[in-house]
């Protein structure tokens, strides 16, 4: 379970000492096991500063984030490394966020080798068990990025964040740049592993389609707020917050007769 | 890669410059037809012929085999210069770019410093205090150059350290040790490349520089630089024997120019895919 405890993250203001804009704003957040949450709102809302507190990536300006009762500002250097077991994070751009001159192999193996013991054979067992589940071939395994389409890219990312096991992955805008069908096949693949595998997923999103397909829970995020939670079974009826229904009023009219 | 430096003409001539000097460095004890040092006066500015290919200097001493051996100094000294010097820029520029912004800071001040001293009054200096020979005018180059390579890696560092790629290897449990060797090094290498082949340009003219003005090797070296210097007085009366060791000079800076600019046009379109 992560905890967030009033989070606050300011930016200093150019030339104004003293002065600063407040990117996450007095957020309280609890991620249960086993749930998909999304956290959607526009862009400059916050919701990446968040995310990077969250996994401990940005230290905040005040409040603390809590994994399983404990603060991860406060881990040594080793343990500090070793959270990333428990947590992952699928980053917006696959193609810039593999290396381009590691192979998918590398890749996909480089936190089993940072993270978990094991040997060089259970590795290889390892990466070409992740390379299945995320329906890759084989045959890309000694590819480069380059030499992948956009979905194998973000297929080995999820396939890198998942490798280790973690309890919660976070998808920072991570289905933004895909194309519909791609995106499709890939949300229903991780909705496969969850069942199989019991992640904790938190998308971060300004699709608020992505959030509606996806989650369970939905966090709508203003100004660095929270300014609506809501527990989604269905119907859109239960967003209250005119923001909340500002956002909603952007799908397309089809979308919105299916699911009212 | 090899091929399109293959397919790109100011990289082969560039190449083609380079081995013939290092042609001319490794083989100089078997092309040279005479002793470099052998002084004989009573040969003194002896015409080119069959016995001495490009004629004799005010010693009489063959100016042929003077060249050969003068690309010994030249690429003897710059090339290991260079390797210190990589070494060097590559550890401290990357620390640097890893660091927290204070020390950052600190090594960009302790750059600048340097970079705001001439070279030639810190080899001036240098030879001053530590006396003549050929390691003392290696060390000068280094004290002088270290602060430009050094910042120059770390601006390659900088720039790449913002990639998404490496945040995912940070998340991925990566030490940062193991972000700088796996991740950093390999991707700045090809921009590093270049900046250290059009170094040994630098250097070889700093080299030559140096030894012109008698800091740093022994009177009588068969140094370009010093074989400028000592040709100046006969500039009038023979005038070649200052045109031949300017022009090996020329080629082989231009060559590792040349070789150096083919290299970063090939590479930064690369880069961009």
């Amino acid at each position: 379970m992560l905890e967030a405890i009033n989070l606050y993250k300011s930016y200093p203001a150019a030339g104004q000492k003293g002065k600063g804009t407040n990117a996450v704003n007095g957020v309280d957040l609890v991620l249960e096991d086993r749930m998909t949450y999304a956290l959607v709102g526009e862009s400059g809302s916050g919701k990446s500063t968040l995310s990077k507190m969250l996994t401990g990536l940005l230290p905040p300006t005040s409040g603390d984030v809590l994994l399983d009762g404990k603060s991860i500002f406060s881990l040594g250097r080793k343990e500090s490394r070793l959270r990333f077991t428990q947590m992952q994070m699928v980053l917006q751009d696959s193609k810039s966020a593999l290396d381009p001159r590691f192979t998918v192999y590398d890749s996909i193996a480089e936190p089993i080798r940072n993270l978990l013991n094991v040997p060089k054979q259970r590795e290889r067992q390892m990466v070409a068990e992740l390379m299945n589940k995320m329906e890759l071939p084989d045959s890309l395994m000694n590819r480069r990025p380059n030499e992948l389409s956009g979905g194998q890219q973000k297929r080995v990312c999820i396939a890198r964040a998942i490798s280790v096991s973690p309890q919660l992955v976070i998808f920072d805008e991570a289905m933004s740049g895909l194309d519909v069908i791609v995106r499709k096949s890939i949300l229903e693949l991780l909705k496969r592993l969850q069942e199989e595998s019991g992640f904790t997923y938190l998308f971060i999103t300004h699709d608020i389609d992505v959030a509606l397909y996806i989650a369970d829970h939905i966090l709508v995020m203003k100004e660095g707020k929270l300014v609506e939670r809501v527990c989604y079974t269905g119907s859109i009826e239960c967003f209250k917050h005119p923001y909340s229904r500002m956002l909603l009023d952007s799908l397309l009219p089809e979308y919105l007769g299916q699911n009212a | 890669m090899f091929k399109k430096v293959l397919c790109n003409p100011q990289a082969v001539i560039g190449l083609v410059l380079i081995a013939v000097v290092l042609a001319a460095a490794v083989m100089a004890p078997m092309l040279a037809p005479h002793d470099p040092e052998a002084v004989d006066v009573t040969r003194k500015f002896a015409e080119p012929g069959k016995e001495y290919p490009l004629g004799t200097d005010q010693l009489g001493r063959c100016e042929l085999s003077r060249l050969l051996y003068g690309a010994r100094y030249s690429i003897g000294m710059s090339l290991p210069t260079l390797l210190v010097l990589s070494v060097i820029g590559l550890v401290l520029g990357c620390l640097s770019a890893c660091s927290g912004k204070a020390v950052d800071r600190i090594f960009i001040t302790v750059c600048d410093i340097f970079i705001s001293f001439p070279s030639l009054i810190i080899a001036a200096a240098v030879i001053g205090v530590l006396g003549n020979g050929m390691q003392n005018i290696v060390i000068a180059i280094i004290i002088s150059m270290w602060a430009w390579f050094t910042r120059m890696i770390r601006s390659y560092a900088v720039a790449e350290m913002g990639r998404d790629y490496i945040l995912a290897a940070r998340i991925s449990g990566c030490s940062t040790f193991q972000i700088i060797v796996r991740h950093l090094i390999p991707n700045i290498m090809s921009q590093f490349l270049v900046y250290v082949s059009t170094g040994v340009a630098s250097a070889i003219l700093m080299v030559s520089g140096f030894s012109f003005l008698n800091l740093g090797l022994s009177a009588g070296a068969a140094e370009w630089g010093a074989m400028l210097n000592e040709a100046r007085s006969s500039l009038y009366s023979h005038p070649e024997l200052l045109i031949y060791p300017g022009a090996c000079i020329l080629i082989t800076s231009a060559g590792f120019n040349l070789f150096g600019e083919a290299l970063r046009d090939i590479i930064e379109p690369e880069e961009g895919q």
